[in-house]
């Protein structure tokens, strides 16, 4: 049993509160992702749970024990570090053997040189010998076991990394945005790898990134935090889809979700710019809206009248499979991205007049503050009125 | 075929013009460092190694080619056996301690949250004083009635002595203030090592339950301080090697030849016996010391000590 529940957890360093009152259960052998952009108190909060850091208020319990008074090492997780923090001057044997021998061996049986000839010593090294064996050949890097971490590439390294943290079992793994350092392609096959390894293991993770595709391709729940706050805790599917904020919408997802300021025009419609769109919003007409619109639910076509938005082309992103219209909108900063597919992108002249057709089913309504407003399609009643 | 590999000759020999041009401007603008490189350092290197091999006194107008007859003068001179007896322990006393405190203090420092340019300058201080103003600081410290040490030594109960008058101790006061004088040198340089260490490291040595102060100094700290203290070791020896100011200013070699150290001896050997041959040799016994440190510093610096 190894569900991790962070209680009400608070953080402050001097005078800026990285974390305020963050609770978080996270289930047994669950893949769970912290994810927020730099500054928002995620790697703070890892840190936490692991025990390097103590948090100003609240509490920790791993397995259903609370752990707030335990350092690292009696916490049973294991941690991989954005640097890898290998040991540079160590094999990676030597480097996955270290936290074996710091808890198996005594300090008598630890010494260099005259270790060995303490009592049971041999033994030990033995067993210790197996198990980072068997590590080293589950992540295929047995070849590399006499090797010092300056003769790894970026992946090898990542690897002895995480055969460190898996030698000795832990409840938990810890891991702080273990993928920035590698490059693009190394980066996509490493989450493959990860979302293996989390299921081999049946392990708890809880995973730190600020790269919302690892967050939605690797995890079982995505937590999102911005501002030392945790804004919503969901599937990816349902983040994707149901965010509750706005600042969730536009974090997941790319491109970015299109945000169009509009107001409750009646009980069924919602006018955003010139456009009216079919959307019973759970709110008093006249409320002020912020619409968000995945680009998939955008479709460019003719500038003609039945178009929600029209504009002007200013760049088309082909590619290949889809391509992406920005068209450039009156009373809009920035230009509203449409998806279409990408056997019609060269169907868009730059600079040409275009029209934006939206799927109200698919509208997301915000308040003025952010939050969720709930609302639904209207087109078949608008039709049977009609 | 002919036609076709014309135009490839001519840019041969274009290619060819180029790279001697090249050539040409690499030796102009290394030309003058290179020249005063030997003008200033390898030529009187040169110079002294020759004049080890001669009589020449200081302003005498004619030399004799001794060979080494200067040097196995040097190896049986009581005086110079004595000097470089001197030196060595001199050096083996201050390089350890000055290494050890300056690492024990920068430890202490980097892990203060505060003050932490204050003790920094403080320790530093001592480096960029002028050594022999400071000296007669030290020799009213050192002074048999008045000083300090032994007024702090009396409050204990314990008779101190003239140090720097007393054979069996003028050495090692200036040891201690060699010691005094490098600590700030060896701590700014291990504060900067310090710095370089990557904390995740730590972090990861916690994690993986080397968490004792021991344990993070041996598994991290230690380890990771391998190119500043091999740094530190060689510039030190060399420093320490160059002893001469307190021992002019303070003891002047004595009480017996007591403080007599390599540069002392050969200072009084050029410049007031006026023998520069002989002081030549001297300088040249010097010169290998601190040519075999740099060597090691050159050779297992580089090679054995860096990771990345």
């Amino acid at each position: 049993m190894s569900e991790v529940v962070i209680d009400r957890v608070s953080k402050s360093f001097a005078d800026v509160r990285a974390l305020r009152g963050v609770s978080l259960g996270v289930r047994d052998g669950e893949f769970m992702t912290l994810l927020g952009p730099s500054g928002c108190g995620k790697s703070t909060l890892l840190r936490i749970v692991a025990g390097l850091e103590a948090q100003t208020a609240g509490s920790v319990s791993i397995g259903g024990e609370n752990v707030d008074h335990r350092v690292p090492k009696e916490r049973d997780v294991a941690m991989v570090f954005q640097s890898y923090a290998l040991y540079p001057y160590m094999t990676v044997y030597e480097n996955m053997a270290l936290p074996l021998v710091m808890r198996r061996m005594t300090p008598a049986q630890r010494l260099p040189l005259v270790g060995r000839f303490v009592r049971g010593s041999a033994a030990l090294r033995r067993g210790i010998d197996a198990n980072v064996r068997e590590v080293a050949a589950s992540l295929a890097i047995e070849t590399l076991l006499a090797r010092k971490p300056a003769q790894l590439s970026g992946g090898q390294r990542q690897r002895a990394a995480l055969g460190r943290a898996m030698v000795r079992h832990p409840k938990v793994f810890l891991m702080d945005e273990p993928l920035s350092n590698l490059d693009a392609k190394l980066r996509t096959q490493m989450r493959t790898e990860l979302a293996d390894l989390h299921r081999r293991l049946g392990a708890t993770f809880i995973y730190v990134t600020h790269d919302q595709s690892e967050a939605m391709t690797m995890s079982d729940r995505v937590a999102v935090m911005m501002d030392g706050e945790l804004l919503q805790v969901a599937t990816p599917t349902s983040l994707y889809n149901d965010p509750s904020d706005l600042r969730v919408a536009e974090f997941v997802g790319s491109p970015k979700i299109n945000v169009v300021p509009g107001v409750v025009a009646s009980e069924r419609t919602v006018r955003a710019l010139d456009g009216l769109v079919a959307v019973a919003a759970e709110a008093p007409v006249g409320t002020r809206v912020r619409l968000g619109i995945r680009s998939e639910s955008l479709t460019p076509e003719g500038a003609d009248g039945a178009a929600t938005f029209r504009g002007r082309t200013r760049h088309v992103e082909n590619l290949g499979s889809d391509c992406y219209v920005h068209v450039a909108v009156d009373g809009l900063d920035v230009p509203i991205v449409a998806r279409a597919d990408g056997r019609r992108a060269d169907e868009f002249g730059i600079g040409s007049a275009i029209g934006v057709a939206c799927d109200p089913d698919r509208i997301l309504l915000f308040d003025d503050a952010g939050k969720r407003i709930p609302a639904r399609s209207a087109v078949a009643r608008l039709r049977s009125h009609g | 075929m002919a036609e076709a590999l014309a135009p490839g000759r001519l840019l041969d020999t274009a290619q060819r013009r180029r790279r001697r041009a090249e050539t040409w401007a690499a030796w102009g603008l290394a030309g003058p460092a290179t020249f005063l490189l030997f003008l200033l350092l390898l030529g009187p290197t040169v110079a002294v190694v020759v004049l080890s091999a001669t009589d020449w006194q200081l302003g005498a107008k004619t030399l004799r080619f001794v060979g080494l007859g200067n040097y196995a003068e040097l190896f049986a001179d009581r005086v110079f056996r004595q000097s470089l007896g001197n030196t060595l322990l001199y050096v083996a006393i201050t390089v350890p301690a000055s290494v050890g405190l300056g690492l024990g203090a920068a430890m202490l420092i980097e892990a203060r949250t505060s003050l932490q340019a204050f003790y920094r300058t403080v320790y530093f201080l001592p480096v960029t004083a002028t050594l022999i103003a400071m000296a007669v600081v030290w020799e009213f410290l050192f002074h048999p009635n008045v000083g300090l040490v032994n007024l702090l030594l009396a409050l204990v109960g314990i008779a101190g002595t003239h140090w720097l008058n007393n054979p069996a101790t003028a050495l090692y006061a200036l040891c201690a203030i060699g010691i005094w004088q490098s600590l700030g040198f060896t701590t700014v340089l291990f504060l900067a090592g310090l710095k370089s260490v990557p904390h995740d490291l730590y972090d990861a040595a916690a994690v993986d339950g080397a968490d004792t102060a021991w344990e993070r100094f041996r598994r991290v700290t230690w380890p990771m301080l391998g190119p500043t203290l091999m740094f530190v070791l060689v510039i030190m020896g060399i420093r320490s090697f160059q002893v001469f100011d307190t021992v002019a200013v303070l003891t002047a070699g004595g009480p017996a030849k007591s403080t007599e150290v390599l540069l002392y001896t050969m200072y009084t050997e050029s410049f007031h016996y006026f023998r520069t041959g002989y002081g030549s040799a001297i300088t040249v016994v010097f010169l290998l010391f601190v040519l075999t440190l740099t060597l090691i510093q050159v050779r297992f610096l580089d090679r054995r000590v860096h990771y990345a």
